[in-house]
């Protein structure tokens, strides 16, 4: 139980913000004849880098587009928001950009003192990586599973639920 | 059911085997006796084990449901203690409260307690069918027992006073550790990790010196309680010889064989029950562990029917305010201001005036010990405490972040603020760029075992918290002590964006960094010594803010 005391003089005071947040409208994106991505925008032309701000929570949304001294050049909020042409484009420099290599089956996974072998098939083809015994599999907004191995690479099971039964059983101990 | 063996052992001997061997029972009529007293003996060790599973398996689920609602329970109560509980208890050892404190008492729940019980049911049980069996035999084994319980029970009490040296001890080890582990920095800085050791190497020494100790003692006693019991099982046979041998054998085989079977059930029992002095006594001191938290009240608790202002404008009112922590020196003393809503005040003065025991008492960590603080005229006292958090925000010179995503630390106190606003927030702190640099750029862990951010990357990633949370009331507590100046420069910016708008507490010791303060409250001896602009306090002749202005101008001229 509480009581109450409304106070209407004054509104709530709007979170602050810095300058809009440049959204995709009104950027265009094309790539230069070195191939390099170039971003458009208020008369402005810039050869930029894509970074997911979000890459597991928001992968398709809220890129970053980055000049070459990594500054924000613009922030495409929605891909959608942009012309089908640039839309491509972005996509195209996206895939390229990947950087995990995504797990089809798990073969193997053995405990030895304080380390975890794994042996599995990939999108890329069979790896063998090791991780350490502590740094446990982490999941990630989706549902799926991101391992990063000793030497820093990142390995993703999509969606555990779709593998076959050998790689859940591997998994098990992983997986909720 | 259980005691079924022993009897049908005695059963075989002198109702089939021996009848079958002198020729009073044909062979066939002895066989198929026997297989069914062996069948019958089987039956027993099955159900006595399926028994043992259903036990086992109720027995663990339920101590572990047990432990699972004790772990909330302290986990949720430690929610609701006051920030003073926190200043007076080691966080290793509330950790370990929560975490192996609670397995120990599932432990000694699921079996300890069961053990016990099922032991002294037993022994009783045994003795009265001993006794019935053969009351001279029973005698022998049965008198003795209340020697033994007394024996057991002398020995815990010893073992209990060896138990709490020992814990003291123990106590002393987990200090070293949490006093060292977290200030590794410190050790690795000053180079003392060879004193460091020999200082946990000393009070690992202590708690095994301890620890032997009891083990001395517990394995003396077992022995000798094993002896004893022993002891009993030659006494039977010295009183059964004679009788088994004599002209009138007045005690069959069978009836011996049976009792020596039901000796040899006797003796688990005792030996449960021995043991229990060490279990209980590990049990008992994580259950005072536990139950101390749980029976600390808060000191800070609202009033039945607590008021909730919507919104918090901001007017902020200390009547006569006088606080101490221990209750006996006061480090605030008489303080009476007035802020109006949007205001910026600025708190300085020498280190221990009091600046950071007046915002802890506006964000009602601690009670006043006198006068009032009013928010919007109403006693803080008075306020729904966790609804007007809600609507302060606070930026310390130390920023915690959890482990976790900055996405979710970013949403700490706005768990439902969408992805837009957490990317203007984080813009406003001039910690969008930085994050976005990082691999996972929002998505990234931080916190412990997690990616580590500069002191200012922390401080920018704090302040987008603070925004998203759009507080009415904000606390600013050294946000920018602890950085370069380039850092300084854009926490300072987000700073500016956060704080328009609102009532603002801001301690600093860099007077630059208040430059857009209303007023300046100089807090010396936890009174307010001076208010006033800067400009007025620059014009005090002997003035405490001049001095100090004074000061810092002289360093960075020699600088």
């Amino acid at each position: 139980m509480y009581a109450t005391r409304t106070q209407s003089d004054r509104p709530i005071v709007a979170a602050a913000s810095a300058e809009p947040v440049p959204l995709g409208r009104g950027l265009s994106l094309s790539r230069g004849v070195d191939g390099q991505l170039r971003a458009h925008q208020g008369g402005e032309s810039c050869a930029v880098w894509v970074c997911r701000s979000f890459p597991w929570s928001e992968p398709t949304r809220f890129i970053s587009l980055r000049d070459e001294d990594e500054k924000e050049f613009a922030l495409v909020r929605d891909p959608s928001d942009l012309d089908a042409a640039s839309r491509c484009e972005l996509e195209r420099a996206l895939a390229q950009a990947g950087f995990v290599l995504e797990i089809t089956r798990v073969l193997r996974v053995e405990e030895e003192v304080e380390i975890r072998s794994w042996v599995v098939d990939t999108v890329q083809g069979r790896r063998h990586f090791q991780t350490r015994r502590d740094d446990w599999p982490q999941e990630v907004p989706g549902g799926g599973l991101l391992i990063r191995d000793v030497a820093g690479d990142l390995f993703l099971v999509a969606k555990p639920g779709n593998l076959d039964a050998h790689s859940r059983k591997a998994l098990w101990a992983f997986i909720d | 059911m259980f005691p079924g063996p022993p009897f049908l052992a005695g059963y075989l001997f002198d109702d089939v085997i021996g009848p079958a061997q002198a020729g009073r029972l044909p062979l066939a009529d002895a066989t198929r006796a026997a297989w069914i007293a062996v069948a019958a003996i089987g039956l027993v060790y099955l159900l006595r084990q399926l028994c043992a599973w259903v036990r086992l398996r109720m027995m663990a689920t339920l101590g572990e449901y047990v432990a699972r609602d004790l772990r909330t329970d302290l986990f949720e109560h430690l929610q609701r203690l006051s920030l003073s509980f926190y200043s007076r208890k080691k966080t290793g050892s509330l950790i370990t409260r929560v975490s192996s404190d609670t397995d120990r008492l599932w432990e000694f729940l699921a079996f300890g307690i069961v053990d016990v019980s099922l032991s002294l049911v037993m022994l009783l049980g045994l003795s009265a069918v001993l006794l019935s069996l053969d009351w001279k035999l029973g005698l022998v084994m049965t008198l003795p027992v209340p020697i033994l319980c007394w024996a057991i029970f002398i020995h815990g009490q010893s073992m209990n006073r060896l138990f709490l040296r020992a814990w003291r001890k123990w106590a002393g080890v987990t200090d070293v550790l949490s006093d060292t582990i977290p200030g590794m920095h410190v050790v690795k800085a000053f180079h003392q990790e060879a004193r460091e050791n020999a200082r946990f190497a000393r009070r690992n020494n202590d708690v095994t010196n301890e620890f032997n100790r009891i083990h001395q003692l517990w394995t003396s006693f077992w022995p000798a309680l094993m002896l004893a019991i022993h002891g009993m099982t030659l006494a039977v046979w010295a009183f059964a010889v004679p009788r088994l041998l004599g002209p009138e054998a007045s005690l069959s085989l069978g009836t011996f064989v049976s009792f020596l079977l039901y000796t040899t059930m006797f003796v688990g029992p005792i030996e449960i029950i021995g043991q229990i002095a060490r279990v209980l006594n590990r049990a008992t001191t994580s259950a005072h562990r536990v139950f101390e938290v749980l029976d600390t009240e808060p000191e800070v608790v609202d009033q039945p029917t607590p008021v909730r202002l919507e919104p918090v404008r901001g007017h902020v009112r200390f009547e006569n305010v006088s606080f101490g922590y221990d209750g006996l020196r006061q480090v605030i003393r008489g303080v009476d201001f007035e802020v109006a809503p949007g205001e910026m005040i600025g708190l300085v003065g020498p280190s221990g005036g009091g600046k950071t025991t007046l915002v802890n008492l506006i964000a009602r960590f601690y009670d006043v010990t006198g006068g009032a603080i009013r928010i919007d005229g109403v006693d803080v006292r008075e306020l729904d405490t966790g609804h007007y958090r809600k609507q302060l925000g606070m930026v310390l010179q130390d920023p915690y972040l959890f482990h976790g995503t900055l996405l979710e630390n970013i949403r700490y106190g706005a768990p439902d603020a969408s992805v837009d606003e957490v990317v203007s927030a984080a813009r406003a702190a001039n910690a969008h760029d930085f994050i976005c640099r990082l691999e996972h750029a929002y998505d990234s862990i931080v916190g412990e075992r997690g990616h580590t951010l500069s002191g200012g990357e922390s401080q920018r990633v704090s302040i987008a918290r603070a925004i998203l949370n759009n507080p009415r009331i904000l606390i600013l507590d050294e946000a920018t002590s602890a950085v370069d100046t380039e850092t300084e420069r854009n926490i300072q910016q987000a700073l500016d964006r956060l704080i328009e708008g609102r009532t603002v507490f801001a301690i600093a010791h860099r007077l630059s960094t208040l430059r857009r303060a209303n007023r300046l409250f100089v807090v010396e001896d936890g009174r307010i010594a001076e208010q006033g602009t800067h400009e007025e306090l620059l014009r005090r002749e002997k003035g405490t803010y001049r001095r100090l202005y004074q000061m810092q101008r002289e360093l960075s001229r020699a600088v």
